[in-house]
């Protein structure tokens, strides 16, 4: 056990260096440097060329790239992400800000999505081909075809702006203190919306996989010696059906995020995502540079946590190695 | 393909290399046979048939958009400004008076074509990265395969979206961006392909008889790898589609006035466009909807198709 996490975590650091190298890649494809970007383009025809290049070296832009992904690298490990060009914040600020709100928002859709997937997948596989199954498979096709900001458009057509139950936007009501219930009842549709391309694969894999569970030697064993269905279903096939869950969720984990980017979006969340897009339809490349690279972080934790996990719950990995 | 590997796999004298070779060529042959049963199985995957009609009249009806479609889909009309669905614009106008059935008709051309090209171009990729691979294994492999690993870390739509606000937005760089992102997961299916080709029999003998790495790779390996292949790319068309909807509905893909079925969408981001005027942003999206379930049965079919044994699975 032991040993298999302390593996996995020794690839980690591979991995987050391999990130910050497409991140300082990707940034150096863009036009233009800091310098340029910072400078009023009506201001910049004026400008003595001498002067900028000055600032340019000042700010040693004209080092080869390798010493600049050394610099940046070494700021980068004391925490420091640079500056927003446009908001003249730290870019670590604003990122973690972010953070606060996208997390729950992850980690709520991610429970939401377990829960409808596994309960409507048990009900699909417990009456397999009987007109209710048939319903859940259809309604699982079209959660996984869903395009999400689609089906958050009409959830805010029907729940927000047709019945006002819910808000339409935002994240609390202005002027008032913060509570559970008001952020609760602000992130209902967006929990929604996100859940909906999650629920319909992990359904039906539910499904397929309590449905091959229940052929099983113990499970009819279990059933030969008069247990309850309930208990057979719950203790022997459920839990042996469900391992693969983990894996599942953990894969979904980086196209959950692309999603929370575009619900937040839609329902202008202030969270990781709504930061980004804004930074980069202003070319904000700090923030974007930022953004990057927590997106890549969080989906690389998530992925450890879902192997530990999966070790946990398994313990055939565990005595494997 | 994969079928005729199967059901051809009876113990050949594996001193004879001749023999194994004409084997393989005879398997190449009888692909055509395999294919045939192949389509025949799909046909009776009664959904990814009626799939596979349906994305073919919206092929059609793409290709022949600039004939069918009523009006321009750019031409404004201010006066015809957000008109409901009526006998002469049967999806009513816009908010500038484009008829939104030209718009969405239009729009499949953009979705289809973007959905094609950038997975053709993930798709070259992944044959080239799991192929190299695959084959070589030991550093070559290694180097690849961590790399890919680092790429499936950032979130797809995040790095499409950074890759797109570099290049400027427009349908070629969606394409691009999209297609030279999305060839993680088809590279590693490819490498586990080519894993286990290689060690087949034919391969042996192949190389036995002096055939050259180039060749086998080109003759006996990749031909043989290729179903999964062509499973998973169907699948990415679809997402590829639902990304280059997602750019647009944010502003990031297809430059307005060009019409897109997300940045059809987008205008429906205004609460009063939201409530009063369903018929501006409805059809694009069941559009992307439709389009992107049907091509996922169809991949769900040509799997089945592929694969009988795993056609249990509902």
């Amino acid at each position: 056990m032991q040993q298999y996490i302390l593996r996995r975590l020794a690839i980690l650091p591979l991995l987050v260096f391999g990130i910050t190298l497409i991140d300082f890649v990707f940034i150096n494809l863009a036009p233009g440097d800091p310098v340029t970007a910072m400078i009023n383009p009506n201001e910049m025809r004026e400008l003595d060329p001498e002067a900028v290049e000055a600032r340019r070296e000042a700010l040693g832009l004209n080092d080869p790239i390798m010493v600049r992904y050394g610099i940046w690298l070494k700021e980068l490990a004391q925490g420091n992400l640079g500056y927003s060009m446009i908001k003249s914040l730290p870019v670590s600020e604003m990122m973690w800000n972010g953070l606060r709100v996208t997390f729950p928002l992850l980690l709520l859709s991610l429970v939401l999505t377990t829960i409808l997937g596994v309960v409507l997948g048990v009900i699909s596989a417990l009456k397999p081909h009987s007109p209710l199954d048939y319903a859940l498979t259809a309604w699982a096709f079209a959660g996984v075809g869903m395009p999400s900001f689609f089906f958050a458009l009409i959830l805010m057509r029907v729940g927000a702006v047709g019945l006002n139950w819910f808000p339409t936007s935002g994240l609390y009501t202005p002027g008032e203190p913060f509570s559970i219930t008001d952020r609760l009842h602000h992130m209902a549709l967006p929990l929604l919306a996100l859940s909906i391309n999650g629920f319909g694969g992990l359904m039906r894999f539910t499904r397929s996989s309590l449905m091959e569970v229940l052929n099983e030697d113990y499970v009819v064993t279990g059933r030969a010696k008069g247990l309850a269905n309930s208990v057979v279903i719950a203790r022997h096939a459920l839990r042996n059906a469900l391992l693969p869950v983990v894996t599942i969720l953990g894969l979904s984990i980086p196209s959950l995020f692309g999603g929370a980017v575009v619900i937040e979006a839609v329902f202008n969340i202030p969270g990781i995502g709504l930061l980004l897009v804004d930074a980069m339809k202003t070319k904000d490349y700090p923030v974007i540079m930022g953004g990057i690279l927590m997106s890549g972080i969080i989906v690389l934790t998530c992925n450890l946590l879902t192997d530990i996990a999966y070790a946990v719950v398994d313990p055939r990995i565990r005595y494997a190695n | 393909m994969q079928i005729d590997q199967s059901l051809n796999a009876k113990p050949a004298p594996p001193s004879s290399p001749q023999n194994l070779a004409a084997e393989a060529d005879r398997q190449q042959r009888k692909t055509q046979s395999g294919r045939s049963r192949a389509w025949k199985r799909f046909r009776q995957h009664r959904i990814a048939l009626i799939s596979f009609w349906l994305v073919a009249l919206m092929a059609v009806v793409a290709f022949l958009a600039p004939v069918l479609a009523p009006t321009s889909p750019t031409t404004t009309n201010l006066s015809l400004s957000l008109h409901g669905p009526s006998w002469d614009h049967w999806l009513g106008t816009d908010e500038v008076g484009r008829d939104i059935l030209s718009r969405t008709m239009f729009g499949a051309r953009i979705s289809l074509s973007v959905g094609l090209i950038s997975v053709g171009i993930a798709v070259v990729i992944s044959i080239f990265l799991g192929t190299i691979s695959g084959f070589y294994g030991g550093l070559v492999d290694g180097i690849i395969m961590r790399f890919t690993d680092v790429v499936m870390c950032i979130p797809g739509l995040v790095i499409v979206l950074a890759l797109v606000s570099i290049l400027g937005p427009g349908i070629f760089n969606i394409m691009i961006a999209i297609g030279v992102l999305g060839w993680t997961g088809t590279t590693r299916l490819m490498r586990g392909q080519i894993l286990s080709v290689r060690e087949r029999d034919y391969v042996f003998a192949a190389r036995a008889l002096g055939a050259s790495n180039a060749r086998i790779m080109s003759v006996h390996v990749i031909p043989n790898c290729l179903a999964p292949i062509l499973v998973s790319a169907t699948l990415g068309i679809a997402g590829a589609i639902l990304t280059e909807a997602a750019l647009s509905f944010l502003g990031f893909g297809v430059v307005p006035p060009d019409p897109s079925w997300g940045g059809m969408l987008n205008s429906a981001r205004s609460l009063t466009r939201l409530q009063e005027n369903p018929w501006v942003w409805l059809p694009p999206g069941v559009m992307i909807l439709v389009s992107v379930l049907a091509i996922n049965f169809i991949g769900d079919g040509i799997q089945d198709a592929l694969d009988p044994k795993a056609g249990s699975r509902s």
